[in-house]
């Protein structure tokens, strides 16, 4: 195993968005603001984009590789 | 060991935070969406050198797509403050497709590194919805 990988993984996980957290605390503790309910829409919106990639990433690899049609009688 | 090193980010986000259930499951679900977000780009970048063959890059693909539609979803809840059990269902649902993007997806890579690497990134995001879980019991 890589040591690098292991690090790479590591600071990804760590590199949190102090902003989402803090809106979701300022929400939950009645004390939200219209920024608070922006940055929340922002986060849900992110997800959207994981998924928009993945998709994206489907049908390229799709194109990539022509089905197999079988052959009557093989 | 490796798991210990990924919980500690989590440790340090939900165990000085009080409160309900929906308050540490929203501190968590932030994690949980970065961590996601990685394993995707991982995973895409290992796929692209050519290590992850297509068929198994569709089906990880696949489940993270319905991953992510899952955390929008759990977002939702927790902004409706929905109860324990309608959140605890919605991670089990999440964590069963972990399940299958590891089962049916990661395990089946033959490059070694790659396979290593993705592994760690998916424990990474099953061990966060773990302790999720923890909170809604």
């Amino acid at each position: 195993m890589n040591p690098a990988i292991v690090v790479n993984v590591l600071q990804m996980i760590l590199a949190a968005e102090p902003a989402v957290v803090q809106a979701i605390h300022n929400l939950l503790s009645g004390n939200g603001t219209a920024d608070d309910l922006t940055v929340l829409k922002a986060d849900t919106i992110a997800w959207q984009a994981v998924a928009d990639k993945a998709e994206a990433q489907i049908q390229a690899a799709k194109v990539a590789r022509p089905p197999i049609v079988p052959v009557a009688g093989a | 060991m490796r798991k210990l090193l990924f919980l500690a980010p989590l440790v340090l986000f939900v165990s000085g935070c009080p409160g309900s259930a929906v308050h540490k499951v929203t501190v968590a679900q932030h994690d949980f969406r970065f961590t996601v977000q990685a394993f995707q780009d991982a995973e895409i970048a290992e796929h692209d050198l050519g290590k992850v063959p297509d068929d198994l890059h569709i089906r990880i693909q696949t489940t993270i797509k319905e991953v992510a539609q899952g955390g929008a979803d759990l977002d939702a809840a927790l902004a409706a403050n929905a109860n324990k059990s309608t959140l605890k269902a919605k991670l089990d649902a999440i964590q069963a497709l972990l399940d299958v993007s590891l089962k049916d997806g990661v395990l089946g890579i033959k490059d070694k590194d790659a396979k290593a690497q993705l592994e760690l990134a998916l424990e990474a995001v099953k061990a966060i919805v773990a302790n999720a879980e923890v909170f809604v019991q």
